[in-house]
């Protein structure tokens, strides 16, 4: 167990050390920002000096061998856009976007645990082939639509939810629906076949042969089985959660990280699009470790090495 | 079966396709997108990017104020929106389909090598998929594509470089398992050299399963090219394309519904006719993969 989270911990440091260095590469591909800070009648002088500032002038193995111990530190350099440190400007958009993401995730697994049960259990009935309709037709709408479709006729149309902004729970209503369209239907689609195969083991026979009523063979016997599995989709959906707050944030203008992370790529400000995606990369492994970890305590049969 | 002898045996793609009934609407429609998006300049009605001012924001025929010469309506510079969906259904199927197979290349060569060489190419090849998979994909994109600029073939190099990891681990996993099997050791004993192998035994023996990932490729292809094009960072808005429309359409969601539906249900429904034939495809060549192998 020691050796396997080791070795987990060493991987994560490496393909972070990866990440750095592909966000440094993309955002030093651009061209230099002291063009873009300055004015555009700035005269050639101006922009020397502060690309000197910058400390822009240098080789790009100094520069990334700077960046990357300034990182361990948490130090990512000031917002080019803000003036204020990249790490602050990031994290003041985690809450939103925290907040955002778990209530869509919880909101998809809530919808997946009864669909995906009962879509099982009636597997083959004219209820299983609609559900599937319905659950394929979620994973074929794009977000940005879907989202501009809940503004029209919640939003225009009936006027029951505010279209924009972060504020009352309302404003929630609208983004979260969207951002946990996709991992919902993909979280049928998992549980669905993962009570499937659950129900076709034996201890499920025994618990029926010895009489027990078939409501609780259900969710005594196959779902407390069947959730096994599905524990490591959910916690691969935080990928999916991540991505898709990109483009749900930008309609909704939720104050989160993905706004700002367009927002900074829209203005250049490499300092924010580093910390930013360095976050996101972090958070995204962690979650799987303990993804990993969670899945290995609920299935003794999981050994870790 | 209709009408058939007991002694007729129908193939068995044609008596998958019978009992599901959703795959043939499916591929009709997908024909018809192909067929539109190649036969553009006879099928459309106007012209998809000379509009008439005075025309603007046209409802569809069908409500009060429409007229059947705009049978779709207009959108906000007075241009025919039917024609400007059968135009984008061009970019929709060239970027699906160009970034599939440039997808399918990178990710093919990268699991053949990676699965039949293994050791340390393999350990590298897996790390950069791990790093890759750290990475939001919409976060990648957009990020390569400020640095590449917009443009349809910019489009499909950062698509295909964001899908090949899932053509690389099938392709790896399904070669370690064929890797082991006597026939390739029959080959090797008989001294075939490894590019033989690999090109002429390994590879039919993945296409199978290849099949089904680019199938679900496509579809997400077609979904992403919406989504950044949607973000201004797709095609040119000089070309019409679905994103590229529903993102034009936005600031006059509250009185001209048709101009954001329409293309949204075109890529919906795209989309889903090429999950419902790619669910087909994995039955009928019975691969036990799922959409997310």
């Amino acid at each position: 167990m020691t050796s396997y989270l080791l070795r987990r911990l060493w991987q994560f440091a490496l393909v972070l050390l990866g990440v750095s260095a592909v966000t440094f590469a993309i955002t030093n591909l651009t061209g230099s920002p002291a063009a873009l800070l300055l004015p555009p009648d700035a005269g050639r002088a101006q922009v020397e000096a502060l690309t000197q500032r910058l400390g822009l002038d240098q080789p790009l193995h100094v520069q990334y061998w700077r960046f990357l111990t300034n990182a361990l530190r948490g130090d990512f350099g000031n917002s080019l856009r803000q003036g204020r440190p990249a790490l602050q400007v990031v994290g003041e958009r985690v809450p939103a976007t925290a907040l955002l993401g778990l209530t869509a995730l919880a909101l998809s697994v809530l919808v997946a645990i009864p669909v995906g049960t009962f879509t099982a259990v009636k597997r083959g009935t004219a209820y299983d082939t609609l559900a599937t309709a319905v659950v394929l037709f979620g994973q074929s709408l794009p977000s940005f639509w879907l989202g501009l479709m809940i503004i029209l006729v919640f939003g225009v149309t009936l006027r029951v939810l505010p279209i924009s902004g972060m504020g009352s729970w309302l404003h929630l209503v609208g983004p979260a629906i969207t951002l946990s369209f996709f991992p919902a239907a993909r979280n049928i689609r998992m549980l669905r076949s993962s009570v499937i195969e659950t129900l076709n083991m034996d201890f499920v026979r025994t618990a029926r042969s010895k009489g027990l009523a078939e409501h609780v063979v259900i969710r005594k016997h196959v779902l407390r089985n069947a959730l096994i599995p599905f524990v490591t989709i959910v916690g691969l959906q935080i990928g999916f959660v991540l991505g898709g707050a990109v483009i749900v944030e930008t309609i909704f203008a939720w104050p989160g990280i993905g706004r700002l992370m367009v927002q900074a790529v829209q203005g250049r400000d490499f300092p924010v699009i580093q910390a930013g995606v360095v976050l996101i990369a972090a958070t995204f492994m962690v979650v799987n470790l303990l993804t990993d970890l969670l899945y290995a305590v609920l299935n003794p049969r999981i050994r870790l090495r | 079966m209709i009408g058939a002898s007991a002694n007729v045996r129908y193939p068995r793609w044609l008596r998958r396709l019978f009992r599901n009934y959703a795959v043939i609407p499916a591929l009709a429609l997908l024909v018809v997108v192909f067929l539109m998006s190649v036969l553009a300049p006879w099928l459309a009605p106007h012209s998809p990017d000379q509009g008439e001012i005075a025309k603007r924001l046209l409802p569809p025929a069908w409500s009060a104020g429409g007229s059947f010469s705009h049978f779709l309506g207009t959108d906000a510079l007075g241009r025919d929106i039917l024609s400007r969906l059968i135009y984008g259904a061009r970019v929709s199927m060239l970027v699906g389909v160009a970034g599939t197979v440039l997808a399918a290349l990178m990710g093919v060569t990268a699991g053949l090598l990676a699965g039949y060489r293994g050791g340390w190419l393999d350990d590298l090849l897996m790390r950069v998929a791990d790093v890759q998979l750290a990475f939001p994909f919409i976060l990648l994109a957009i990020a390569l594509l400020v640095v590449l600029g917009a443009g349809i073939w910019n489009l499909v190099l950062v698509l295909g470089l964001s899908a090949w990891v899932t053509f690389a681990r099938v392709t790896r996993g399904q070669v370690l398992a064929l890797r082991e099997l006597e026939f390739v050791e029959a080959l090797h004993a008989l001294g075939a050299r490894d590019s033989r192998i690999l090109a002429r035994t390994i590879l039919p023996n993945v296409t199978s399963a290849l099949i089904v990932v680019a199938s679900f490729a496509f579809a997400e292809m077609v979904l992403a090219e919406a989504a950044l094009s949607f973000l201004g960072l797709g095609v040119p808005p000089s070309t019409p394309s679905w994103g590229g429309m529903v993102s034009e359409g936005r600031d006059y969601i509250i009185f001209a519904w048709w101009v954001i539906t329409f293309p949204g249900l075109a890529i919906a429904l795209t989309v889903l006719s090429v999950n419902i034939v790619g669910d087909w495809i994995r039955d009928v060549l019975d691969t036990r993969l799922t959409a997310d192998a």
